[in-house]
């Protein structure tokens, strides 16, 4: 059974399945694509490889940072909640990692740890302000 | 907020077009589409299609766009088939989604619909854990774990040939472990599908990159085969499994509307 759950990820009883990137990037890349003089693609429909993944990194970049959320946006939906889950790629070992457990803990299967999460450990009062870990690509 | 009427047409405002549905079920939706716009519904016969009033200054590749493309045919899925548009269609009014694409290509979006009915999508990508692989192609291969004894601890210039040849033993084997393995896991899902579409491999380790169309009810069977390949292979293979979803990959055509 499919639950109602209005959550970005497929749900179902068993739990949800799949992360955010994954699914976007079978939005950007799938789906009926209407081709006439009626439609007016804006956004561009024959976004394809390179680009499906520049934009998938942008947004992982945004969602990370809280940045370039367009006015009005209400981060309070369960949609940016799942962005809050969003996976990074461990810039050591390269698997997908929930972002906060990457920055705030360590890499759960090389260790590799964030200068944050380091330098939360040598002193445990008080967090310094989010020092980005990558200079995003554009 | 400007909203469709079943017999008016909202002059110079462009509709975003989510998806394409036969059924429309329950015609509420809670979900916002983009720029938060309520949902309204075009229909022409059994026909109907699902939009919003898109902003004038388009509808860029964002996160919130995106996502709110999703959550729409997500709702939308639960309770009718529908026929999720590629994200980034917008219509110049709302008389062009009636009878230009409602209207003119009903017979193809009927068949489309038939097609998809009571179904949703998986997607499934396996991938090596790259350490456990490699390992394993050591223990397997008498020779390659040779010829790699022979090269370790010896300067870089003196067994570049080696290396080399090291390269393609493993590589060969790695093919060779792929399509087994590729194999082992079509054989216990295929069955369950009604059809599949192979999406391309994105790494050197990505063994499947594979959508099925299963039936709605078939869900638990397929959650249930994964689960047991999963179990069967352990630690050696990354399970990515996404769904459900609307049918992405099996509307996956363009339509060529006449002008």
């Amino acid at each position: 059974m499919i639950t109602s759950q209005p959550t970005l990820q497929p749900t179902r009883e068993g739990g949800a399945r799949g992360s955010l990137a994954d699914v976007i990037e079978v939005i950007l890349d799938k789906g009926l694509v209407i081709n006439a003089d009626i439609t007016v693609s804006v956004a561009g429909v024959e976004l394809l490889g390179i680009k499906i993944r520049a934009a998938l990194a942008s947004f992982a970049t945004a969602a990370r940072y809280g940045l370039e959320f367009p006015s009005g946006t209400n981060i309070e939906t369960s949609a940016w909640q799942q962005v809050q889950v969003l996976k990074e790629a461990c810039p050591q070992c390269s698997k997908q990692v929930p972002a906060h457990e990457l920055l705030e803990e360590s890499c759960p299967w090389c260790g590799w740890q964030s200068a944050r999460a380091k330098a939360h450990q040598a002193k445990s009062s008080h967090l310094p302000t989010p020092v980005p870990l990558a200079v995003p690509e554009t | 907020m400007i909203s469709p009427r079943s017999d008016g047409v909202t002059e110079a405002q462009l509709w975003y077009i989510y998806g394409v549905v036969g059924d429309l079920g329950s015609c509420e939706f809670t979900a916002r589409g983009l720029r938060d716009e309520r949902v309204s519904i075009v229909r022409h016969a059994d026909l109907a299609a699902l939009v919003s009033p898109a902003p004038p200054d388009g509808c860029p590749v964002t996160l919130p766009n995106v996502v709110a493309h999703q959550l729409v045919l997500q709702e939308a899925m639960l309770s009718r088939t529908v026929l999720p548009l590629r994200f980034g269609v917008v219509a110049p009014n709302l008389n062009a989604v009636r009878e230009q694409l409602l209207r003119a290509q009903s017979t193809r979006l009927r068949e489309l619909l038939a097609h998809v009915a009571g179904k949703v999508e998986f997607v499934l990508k396996v991938s090596w854990h790259d350490q456990l692989v490699l390992q394993e192609i050591v223990a397997e291969n008498r020779e390659i774990r040779t010829l790699r004894d022979s090269i370790l601890g010896q300067p870089e210039q003196q067994t570049r040939s080696k290396r080399i040849l090291l390269g393609q033993m493993v590589d060969a084997d790695l093919r060779a472990k792929r399509k087994r393995v590729a194999g082992r896991i079509l054989a216990a899902l295929s069955p369950l599908a009604h059809a599949m579409e192979n999406g391309k491999t994105e790494t050197e380790m990505m063994i499947l990159n594979v959508s099925f169309l299963i039936s709605a009810e078939a869900q638990t069977e397929i959650d249930k085969a994964v689960a047991d390949l999963q179990q069967e292979f352990g630690q050696r293979l990354m399970f990515n499994y996404l769904g459900p979803l609307p049918p992405y990959s099996f509307v996956n055509i363009s339509l060529e509307v006449d002008r």
